[in-house]
């Protein structure tokens, strides 16, 4: 009896004691400390939900102001003429890209069939190095000298020491050195040789002016070079009208284009400074304010005289003036092309690589009609002052194919050089990791014993730690050169893109990007393969299938949906990396060029990362540069937040 | 033993042996190639930590900070190269030896003290406001919120952002605490956002940034790894089993006391793997802290010449990290490699330790902790 | 002893708050330019710091582009650049109400280098014109080894890529061929890599053992050829306004004392006296 009640004190004192307790804690605090604690707690969630948010709308924010920014600067280039001048660079470039080509032809034809005489000018340039490397202090002195008996002498001397100087380089040395311009290159005939010399000597004497005759030589091999010449003479000139209209349309409109741009933009810093004083002037009792808006002021009186009256009806109509004599130079372009390529068709082509490239050059011509023809119709639809939609800069964000930052033309911020770069590179590394990391999760979970698995998988997922900046810099320091190396291997010749020129390329970030790939989807595969229920392997071992079949066809299909989503995952991860981009990508702004088929990994690409990253530094807050560089963090961020979100409801169902 | 079932070597068994070797080869391509790099970096970093002499370890390469290095040779044809401080000592010590070809090269002498104070800086300050709100967060959502629909879809976002590219967090950090922190000053700059007067006082309140700075780099690294923390530190608070809780309330305890008393003590030690595991990320991140608080150079430690908390939190400091991206832009020459390699020796064997510790940690937790 | 804590964090925290006005530390903060700040300005630091030993100079070198953006910001004191400040700068700094003072730092040759065993060995203006905005894409064109060629440049915050598209390409726009790469010494380092690959760098780097220069328009980068040499330009230092106190001091030493001058040529750069000098040589001689 007394032990019940004991209990039952000692129960009351105990609670008791825990309210007293309470109430002293609560002391002074009139709320209940559980309230209190309750928001503090739910103060820092809601701070943090907060800031997550606060990113996601700051980003928006700062992202969304790029489309009407943009738009008024396209608006600003279409009223100036940049855009029609933009039609015809698109003619100019293609002739240029054609022209080297025929160009190429030549030069190499050129080479077969005068190689004594196209050898003087690389002996003279050999030479002439010898002189430049050798004989700079007695050169100096003869200069120095005054005109007279001493001069002569000194002359004298000094040919005699070009002459010494340039035959210590011995004649097959000579030859090695022409060989590695000229291949074709057997012989170096004493005439070339000796003329070769004379024209040293020229150079020294006169003060290392190179003299006119060697850039004569080049042209006197040209003339006896027949038809051939001919039709190369022909396109080399046929775009001279062209290229004129174009100069001309670019200057008037580039300063249309910086006029306005530049009274825009003092206009905007006039509103906001003006802006900044109604709000000040709104609390007249701060004498700090009155300075403050006092100064506001100076600076709008220095700016307002910096706007520009331009009469843009004036110089658009220059513009269209020399539109207007676009299509007879377009035309006269392509019929000159035309003469030249028939020349072209003509004139007897003797090595093979010429043969080629004239019939590379004749399927390009095509080419360059089509693109002729369909800036003509363009440029004759071409109305300055056609509003530029919102939509227009939305499109020329997303599927414009130039990223032009830091131009002295026009900005241009395309995404598509850098969306397919950074998708290409994902793909690659994603090709690498894709059948390594599954693979390994496969063993792993249902063959690798237990000790092997044991180290195994740490091992793995201990990879995910190295800091991609570590290996970016190995990257650079060690793979680019093994690839580089291995690529020039004679027995790998047969795959794509090899022998790699550029030592940052697709490849090489693909690999690196790969490794860091690899845990990530071992990690979450490997989990996915673990959460097949135990009971389907063992009816599939029952009924007599091997460990083979049981893995790939029972426990692989059902645990499938969690490895796809371990490999997007995977590639979320790739496509957001910035440093091992940044640092072996090789960051080309171009879109990569297909026509290569795979040998496209040998190429350079620039990412959506790795531009962030490089040009963060030369912009400041509110331009539009910026603001382009906020789009394209906020595409990433989209990118990878759909990524996720699939692949975390995929991984939340399967884990049900 | 021979399994008295097996009938003779079938297509079917040299498939599976085919198909288990590649797989085999598969995972250990992986394992190599970590080895490679691993070995490869240790092999070339390593030997940069220590030296013939006694007392046989590098002193100088973590008490320095990076310095010009010095490289020359004498008349005799040897070849020295120190930092260009102990070189301007060393000549007045040798006034008879003739110095042929030197060369000066940047930031490859010295040490890597500096930007390993400025990590463990970032790191510090980071994990501080990191971990005090995403605790707290995540205590928030297990403890305190129920499960309804809203709450499971914070979750879920706040899941999503873990996913998030870093240079997004950088880009982030670069417009927010940069350029738009809010700070009390006399004179406010001209790009601020927003200027207002502060209190009673003749300052102001200006919106105008933080500039490159240790606290910007330190809020941006938290914000980035808060989503991590807070997913982490919930699952563990989760993971402690309702009749923890159910017994204390049954007792008599408020929720508080049943948090402080039954359920943290056993979340405790998945809190701190979370802040590990935490560290390990922050710690090897380059993009963030390179926008938003790095120098390449820098003539003091960050403790040095700062006047004041305030001044202390908004310097710009080096980062071992960006350290390493300065060095991979130098030349490939061998006076400068026992600099690179030895940087980003030191630099794995610090991330690697803490994910190490976390792993270690997390295979202890599993084993210990089980109900 | 709970409220002591609590006491001394607020006193702290006000402590801190009223830091916030006052602190200002002798610092200096150089930013901009990598010709300029991965060597030289670096190595003039180390020299001057010897003789001021309590200052502290901070150099973050990215390009010029970002001395323009930090200056106008207010997070430098002195910005570094390998150009002259662009029209749009100058405008920003005017409609801030600032104004830009130039000092010229040095004279500088943009040297273009190919590989070592690339034997071309000049080029014209109008060829490396070619070169760099596309339209000539194989060596066999200008007289090289056929091949395709690999054109590397600096990215677009650098001031050598501006002055560049000024000084050869009369400012028309870089194909878009060209590798961006992050300062100097990537650019040497791909070029010394790749048989077909150019690049253009500050005089300083223009010296490696496996890449060297050619002549422009028959003139090599040498310092006595300054006059004559068609890529040579100046690097400037800018402060907004003109410059006070300890900047100042460190502004007149980097470009007129004797002991910076002999660090600027021995890096590769023409210190400003040696430049003007020449250019008046010839000046006169014509």
């Amino acid at each position: 009896m007394k032990n019940k009640s004991d209990l039952a004190e000692s129960d009351s004192t105990e609670e008791v004691s825990f309210k007293r307790k309470r109430g002293f804690r609560l002391m002074g605090l009139n709320l209940n400390a559980d309230g209190a604690v309750k928001g503090f707690f739910g103060g820092n969630a809601y701070l943090a939900i907060l800031f997550l948010l606060f990113i996601c709308i700051f980003l928006f924010k700062s992202a969304i102001g790029f489309i009407p920014g943009y738009r008024t600067e396209l608006a600003e280039a279409r009223i100036s003429g940049i855009e029609a001048a933009n039609h015809i660079n698109y003619q100019l470039v293609g002739y240029d890209a054609l022209y080297t080509k025929i160009n190429q032809a030549f030069i190499n034809e050129r080479r077969d069939r005068f190689g004594d005489l196209e050898t003087v000018v690389p002996i003279y340039e050999e030479l002439e190095s010898i002189v430049d490397d050798k004989l700079e202090d007695e050169v100096d002195e003869y200069t120095e000298l005054d005109d007279g008996d001493k001069k002569e002498a000194s002359a004298l001397a000094l040919k005699e020491s070009i002459k010494n100087a340039s035959a210590k380089l011995s004649r097959e040395a000579l030859l090695k050195k022409i060989k590695a311009r000229l291949p074709e290159t057997d012989t170096i005939s004493d005439e070339a040789y000796a003329r070769a010399l004379i024209y040293a000597e020229q150079y020294a004497l006169n003060d290392y002016e190179t003299p006119d005759e060697i850039s004569r030589i080049p042209a006197m091999i040209n003339e006896q070079m027949g038809g051939f010449y001919k039709a190369v003479e022909a396109i080399k000139h046929s775009d001279d009208d062209l290229r004129q209209i174009y100069a001309s349309i670019e200057k008037k409109s580039q300063v249309t284009y910086r006029t306005i741009s530049n009274n825009r933009k003092n206009q905007e810093s006039i509103d906001e400074l003006s802006k900044n004083i109604e709000s000040l002037d709104t609390d007249p009792s701060n004498k700090r304010d009155s300075t403050r808006s006092a100064a506001m002021t100076k600076r709008i009186a220095e700016l307002k005289p910096k706007i520009v009256d331009i009469d843009t009806a004036e110089n658009i109509k220059f513009v269209y003036n020399e539109i207007s004599k676009h299509d007879a130079a377009a035309d006269k372009m392509i019929s000159e092309f035309q003469v030249g390529v028939d020349l072209l068709a003509k004139a007897e082509v003797k090595t093979e690589k010429s043969e080629i490239l004239i019939k590379e050059s004749s399927r390009l011509f095509d080419e360059l009609k089509e693109i002729s023809n369909e800036r003509k119709s363009l440029l004759a639809e071409w109305n300055h002052e056609k509003p530029v939609t919102l939509w227009n800069s939305v499109t020329a964000f997303f599927f414009g194919a130039d990223w032009k930052t830091g131009s002295d033309r026009q900005n241009l911020y395309g995404l598509m050089p850098l969306f397919t770069g950074s998708l290409l590179i994902s793909l690659v590394a994603m090709l690498f990791a894709v059948p390594l990391a599954i693979g390994a999760a496969i063993y792993v979970n249902q063959f690798a014993t237990k000790r092997e698995a044991g180290f195994l998988k740490p091992g793995i997922e201990f990879i995910q730690a190295i800091p991609s900046v570590v290996l970016g810099l190995f990257g650079v320091l060690v793979v680019a050169g093994l690839l580089q190396g291995l690529s020039e291997c004679g027995w790998l010749s047969w795959v794509p893109g090899f022998p790699i020129q550029d030592r940052l390329n697709v490849l090489l970030a693909g690999i690196l990007l790969a490794f860091m790939a690899c845990p990530t989807i071992f990690t979450l595969a490997e989990d996915a393969l673990n959460n097949v229920p135990k009971a389907y392997t063992e009816a599939s071992l029952a009924m007599g299938a091997n460990k083979l079949q049981t893995a790939l066809k029972i426990v692989v299909p059902a645990s499938l949906s969690g490895i796809v989503a371990a490999i997007m995952l995977g590639f979320g991860r790739v496509i957001g990396e910035t440093m091992v981009v940044l640092l072996v990508a090789g960051n080309k702004a171009r879109i990569p060029d297909l026509s290569n088929g795979i040998g496209v990994i040998g190429e350079s690409v620039h990412t959506m990362t790795g531009i962030i990253a490089q040009e963060y530094g030369e912009v400041e807050p509110g331009v539009l540069h910026w603001k382009a560089l906020f789009m394209v963090g906020l595409v990433l961020f989209l990118i990878s937040l759909s990524i996720n979100s699939v692949c975390q409801r995929v991984i939340a169902k399967r884990s049900k | 033993m021979s399994n008295p079932f097996q009938t003779k070597q079938g297509w079917n068994q040299r498939k599976e042996r085919l198909s288990f070797w590649s797989l085999r080869i598969c995972t250990y391509i992986i394992i190599a190639a970590a080895i490679f790099i691993f070995s490869n970096i240790f092999m070339k970093g390593v030997p940069t930590f220590f030296k013939a002499e006694a007392p046989y370890i590098n002193t100088e390469f973590f008490t320095e900070s990076p310095q010009i290095l010095s490289v020359w040779e004498d008349q005799d044809g040897q070849e020295y190269s120190m930092t260009k401080k102990n070189y301007e000592q060393w000549i007045v010590a040798h006034p008879e030896k003739e110095i042929i070809g030197l060369k000066n090269l940047t930031a490859s002498g010295g040490g890597i003290l500096g930007p390993l104070a400025g990590t463990f800086l970032l790191v510090v300050i980071c994990m501080i406001i990191a971990l005090f709100i995403g605790v707290s967060a995540s205590i928030y959502l297990s403890e305190y919120c129920g499960k309804g629909k809203i709450m499971s879809m914070i979750r879920l976002s706040i899941l999503n952002l873990a996913g998030v590219p870093s240079i997004v967090f950088a880009l982030f950090g670069l417009g927010v605490f940069c350029w738009l922190a809010p700070v009390i000053t006399d004179v406010p700059k001209d790009n601020a956002a927003f200027v207002c007067g502060w209190l009673w006082t003749d300052s102001y309140l200006s919106f105008q940034g933080w500039g490159t700075s240790l606290l910007a780099g330190s809020c941006t690294l938290a914000i980035m790894v808060l989503p991590v923390i807070i997913t982490a530190c919930e699952e563990s608070l989760r993971a402690v089993p309702k009749g923890f809780r159910e017994a204390s309330y049954a007792l008599g305890a408020t929720q508080w006391q049943t948090i402080r008393k039954s359920v943290l003590p056993f979340a405790i030690p998945g809190v701190l793997t979370a802040s590990v595991l935490g560290i390990t990320r922050v710690a090897g991140e380059t993009a963030p802290i390179m926008l938003t608080a790095t120098m390449s150079e820098k003539s003091t430690l960050p403790w040095e010449q700062v006047e004041g908390p305030w001044s202390f939190l908004t310097q710009s400091v080096q980062a071992l990290p960006f350290h390493i991206y300065t060095l991979a832009k130098f030349p490939d020459s061998e006076h400068v490699k026992p600099m690179q390699y030895g940087s980003i020796a030191a630099f794995l064997i610090l991330v690697m330790g803490f994910a190490l510790l976390s792993m270690m940690l997390r295979n202890r937790l599993r084993n210990k902790l089980k109900w | 002893m709970k409220l002591k804590t609590f006491k001394t964090v607020a006193t702290t925290l006000t402590a801190s708050l009223v830091l916030i006005g006052s602190a200002v530390a002798e610092k200096i903060e150089i930013k901009g330019s990598d010709t300029l700040g991965a060597k030289l300005v670096p190595q003039l630091k180390a020299e001057y710091l010897k003789a001021n030993p309590s200052l502290t100079i901070d150099i973050l070198a990215q390009g010029s582009g970002h001395a323009f953006s930090n200056l106008v910001a207010g997070t430098a004191n002195i910005g570094m650049s390998s150009r002259m400040v662009k029209d749009k700068e100058l405008d920003n700094f005017a409609s801030k109400g600032k104004d830009l003072i130039e000092h010229v730092a040095a004279y500088d040759m943009i040297a273009v280098i190919v590989n070592e065993k690339n034997p071309v060995k000049k080029l014209s203006l109008k060829q490396i014109e070619g070169i760099f905005t596309g339209s000539i894409t194989d060596w066999s064109e200008v007289g090289g080894k056929a091949g395709a060629i690999s054109v590397y440049t600096r990215n677009t915050s650098s001031g050598t890529y501006k002055s560049f598209s000024g000084l050869a390409m009369s400012k028309k726009d870089y194909g878009d061929k060209c590798q961006k790469l992050e300062g100097n010494q990537p650019i040497c380092t791909e070029v010394s890599k790749n048989e077909n690959g150019i690049g253009y760098v500050g005089l300083a780097y223009a010296k490696g053992d496996d890449y060297k220069t050619v002549k422009v328009d028959g003139v090599s980068p040498k310092i006595s050829k300054i006059s004559k040499y068609p890529l040579a330009r100046k690097l400037y230092y800018y402060t907004v306004g003109e410059p006070k106190g300890e900047v100042a001091k460190l502004l007149t030493w980097m470009t007129t004392s004797e002991a910076a001058n002999k660090i600027v040529a021995k890096i590769g750069f023409v210190p400003t006296p040696v430049a003007e000098a020449a250019m008046k040589k010839d000046a006169a001689s014509e």
